[in-house]
């Protein structure tokens, strides 16, 4: 928890809104900025492009905070990163040792956004890592541009923070 | 260029270092590491031999080869048993753990041999055989059938 602790990545809470998972964050200018960045390393470069992707990656960080709300208690951290090439979905595990089946899950998942068209502008790539400390996670997280997921919903009555 | 028969070597050769390194119990780091590298040559020379479907023979970066392996749905299952060999080996090269271990601490010699090497690797393998021209597919199976001896 050092680095939420320090404020380094942006908590992201999610919850289930009318049938589907939506996401919050309190810290609107921060998000906002990550999502600017999330433009520029997906390439959304016309400004058609970018309402298209701001609505896609709103989507997607539903989707992921769903995907990580199922297997909560299999995972220590999950965060959605931004780097050059574009956004990347970091899971850790409570697990030291190999988990072939959340490989599995992780790779199924992977598949399902690059075919979806409902992610047409979105470049995401996905890496799981074994239970580590902050040491080991922090070296995939870009440090101005990372949502971490915090888990189950937590705030009530607020509203959607999302651009 | 690269073509077809040229990324065959360079993956048999790799497939040899994996023969050498499994005798090497402590070096499973490099183990995960050859054998995502020789996924990435078995991948490239399916491109090649398929490049007039799919209109390119040659990707030039891993971000982009990946995404055309899990887009394009009839390399789908290519990329089922490429990403955990391409996951492994970011952890080997970049995790970064209080006790220095890296990867050996997630996978240990025996499960980077069953499940990286005589699983992910062989499956992808013999996927890519569907692409690959007869003689490129039979060479890459037989090398592999010897290092699983």
């Amino acid at each position: 928890m050092a680095v939420t602790d320090k404020q380094t990545y942006i908590p992201t809470v999610f919850s289930n809104k009318q049938g589907r998972m939506v996401i919050r964050s309190k810290d609107r200018t921060r998000f906002s900025a990550v999502v600017r960045q999330a433009v520029a390393a997906c390439g959304a470069h016309r400004r058609k492009d970018q309402v298209v992707f701001r609505k896609q990656f709103e989507n997607l960080a539903g989707l992921l905070g769903g995907w990580v709300h199922k297997r909560r208690t299999r995972l220590a951290k999950a965060f959605l990163t931004v780097w050059d090439t574009g956004l990347v979905f970091i899971i850790v595990s409570k697990e030291r040792a190999y988990n072939a089946g959340l490989e599995h899950d992780l790779t199924h998942l992977d598949i399902k956004v690059a075919q979806s068209k409902d992610f047409s502008q979105i470049a995401l790539s996905v890496q799981a890592l074994p239970c580590c400390s902050s040491t080991g996670y922090e070296h995939f997280c870009n440090p101005k541009a990372t949502l971490e997921y915090t888990g189950l919903p937590v705030l009530s009555g607020v509203e959607r923070n999302v651009e | 260029m690269s073509s077809e028969s040229e990324h065959l070597k360079l993956a048999l050769h790799n497939i040899e270092v994996l023969a050498y390194l499994s005798e090497r119990p402590d070096f499973c780091d490099w183990t995960a590491t050859v054998a995502f590298y020789t996924a990435v040559h078995v991948v490239e020379a399916v491109f090649f031999h398929d490049s007039k479907r799919v209109g390119f023979s040659h990707i030039q970066n891993h971000e982009e080869r990946e995404r055309i392996l899990k887009s394009i749905k009839s390399y789908q299952n290519l990329y089922k048993h490429y990403r955990p060999l391409a996951s492994a080996s970011v952890i080997a090269r970049y995790l970064r753990s209080e006790n220095q271990k890296g990867l050996c601490e997630y996978m240990n010699h025996d499960q980077v041999e069953d499940a990286l090497i005589k699983h992910h690797l062989a499956q992808l393998i013999k996927t890519a055989g569907r692409f690959l021209s007869p003689d490129c597919a039979s060479q890459l199976a037989e090398k592999l059938h010897e290092l699983s001896k």
